[in-house]
């Protein structure tokens, strides 16, 4: 596709996320999901998603993570978890965790759902219901008990932002007393409508240093218990993150209308169209479309990425972030302390001075 | 530290899955994917929960005709590594 030295042969895929619905009975102002959500009547039905689980398989990917929105509300989760099993894939389910009834999660393992994920937005039900817009904390925690009761290895997420990042403590406390086997601690990453609400958001230096220091401590006082993940603010870095090993590298995400993304949040970025899973075969998608190969590998980078010897480590970072911020998805990471840009993004963390207050979707 | 004793089987989270891109074998677990290497799927392969450590020393012993003692290395060193992922355990 280009005549580089650094052009690649195409990766195989390992992953697929698929989003079946953006509809979503909580508010959470840190949702990453787009603002402009897929509405119901263009959701991509059961027939379709059972035709991408099996291309998927044959191209490679393994595992798949059934997303949303929440994906309870889609009508054929059953069918799609009983067809991603007959492919051999992996399944995981990544909830909220309203609508998870005791039946419901019976039924689940009956289908051969193999891991569930459910995020949680605080310590305590007064806060968390305030984060999640909608009264759900204790309904989530009795959910979670019935998810490990059923046998099922449970994963927990908590998205750490301003409001709750001091809480981390009381959060690790918490998700280890329902027996967890993980927990990612996410800091916010702002796609979607989170950056909306950034300047709400953004966590100070001092609290996600204490933060770091916490969760370093936690996750060796439960080693060999329950993993804890920490996912850095990256804001607060001076290097990107090498956003998902690199575009169109290991996993795709199929948003509730069928489009194919090499990550979730590339919707957003200006001037890009991405194909659609009604009108052409994964495979074609994954290896030929000119969205998957736009940014693989590393010789589509620019300067200072180019002649910096880190670009096999992070590929430049994240494109969504660079068109978000910089304005252009073809620059480097403003993350990186040698983008041009990186003043842009110090200017939004001085200006998140936390007195503003955030905006709920409705 | 996990004891390399007894019967070592999969975690109950974690499958074994002949991987059609490569015709090598995957373990897969919440978290993703391991490639193993021949000789780790010949050891994984005998954790069922039926074989002792011992058993499965003398069965791969036998089976590729190696020294019993080196036989033992590789597999403790194997297993040590899967039970410090967590995708083992020993009944
Ligand atoms: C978009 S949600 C969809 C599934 C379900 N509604 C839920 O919240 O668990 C997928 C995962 O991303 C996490 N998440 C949402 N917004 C995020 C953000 N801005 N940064 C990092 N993680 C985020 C959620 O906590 C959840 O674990
Ligand atoms: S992060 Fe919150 S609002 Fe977004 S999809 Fe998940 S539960 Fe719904
Ligand atoms: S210049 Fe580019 S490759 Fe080097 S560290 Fe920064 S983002 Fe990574």
């Amino acid at each position: 596709m280009n005549g580089t030295a650094e052009a690649m042969v195409v990766p195989r895929p390992y992953g697929l996320l698929a989003e079946l619905t953006h509809r979503c009975p909580l508010h959470c102002p840190y949702c990453s999901n787009p603002v402009e959500l897929v509405r119901r009547e263009t959701e991509l039905p059961t027939e379709d998603w059972v035709r991408v689980l099996r291309q998927a398989a044959a191209i490679g990917v393994v595992q798949v993570g059934f997303s949303g929105g929440e994906p309870l509300l889609h009508p054929g989760l059953g069918r799609l978890i009983r067809a991603a099993r007959a492919e051999g894939l992996y399944t995981n389910l990544i909830t909220s965790g309203v609508g998870l009834t005791e039946t419901r999660i019976s039924e689940l393992r009956d289908d051969g759902l193999d891991t569930v994920q459910i995020s949680l937005q605080a310590d305590a039900a007064e806060m968390a219901d305030i984060i999640a817009g909608t009264p759900s904390h204790e309904l989530k925690l009795a959910t979670a008990r019935a998810v490990v009761a059923a046998g099922f290895p449970l994963g927990v997420n908590v998205v750490l932002h301003r409001r709750n990042i001091d809480r981390l403590p009381g959060i690790i406390a918490m998700v280890e007393s329902l027996g967890a086997m993980r927990l990612e601690l996410a800091n916010t990453q702002f796609y979607g409508w989170a950056f909306r609400n950034r300047a709400a958001l953004i966590p100070t230096r001092e609290q996600v240093l204490r933060a770091e220091t916490v969760a370093a401590r936690e996750a060796e006082r439960l080693r060999g218990r329950m993993q804890i993940v920490y996912v850095l603010p990256d804001y607060h870095e001076r290097r990107p993150k090498p956003c998902l090993h690199g575009w169109g590298a290991r996993s795709m995400t199929v948003n509730p209308r069928g489009d194919v993304l090499p990550c979730q949040a590339a919707n957003a970025i200006p001037g890009m169209t991405f194909e659609n899973v009604r009108d052409h075969g994964l495979e074609w998608i994954w290896r030929e479309s000119e969205s998957f190969n736009r940014f693989r590998g590393t010789g589509w980078l620019p300067e200072p990425c180019r002649s910096c010897p880190d670009r096999a480590v992070d590929f430049g970072g994240c494109r969504c972030q660079a068109a978000l911020i910089a304005g252009d998805a073809a620059v480097t990471d403003p993350v990186c302390e040698f983008s041009p840009h990186r003043s842009l993004l110090d200017g939004m963390l001085a200006g998140a001075s936390g007195e503003d207050d955030w905006i709920y979707r409705r | 530290m996990n004891e390399i004793s007894g019967r070592p089987g999969l975690a109950p989270h974690v499958r074994r899955h002949p991987d059609r891109a490569t015709g090598g074998v995957l373990l897969l677990h919440p978290e993703g994917a391991i490639e193993l290497s021949d000789t780790a799927d010949a050891i994984v392969r005998l954790c069922d929960g039926n074989h002792t450590v011992e058993a499965i020393v003398a069965e791969l012993a036998d089976e590729y005709d190696a020294p019993v003692e080196r036989i033992r290395e590789d597999v403790a060193a194997c297993l040590g590594e899967l039970a410090k992922a967590g995708l083992i355990r020993f009944a």
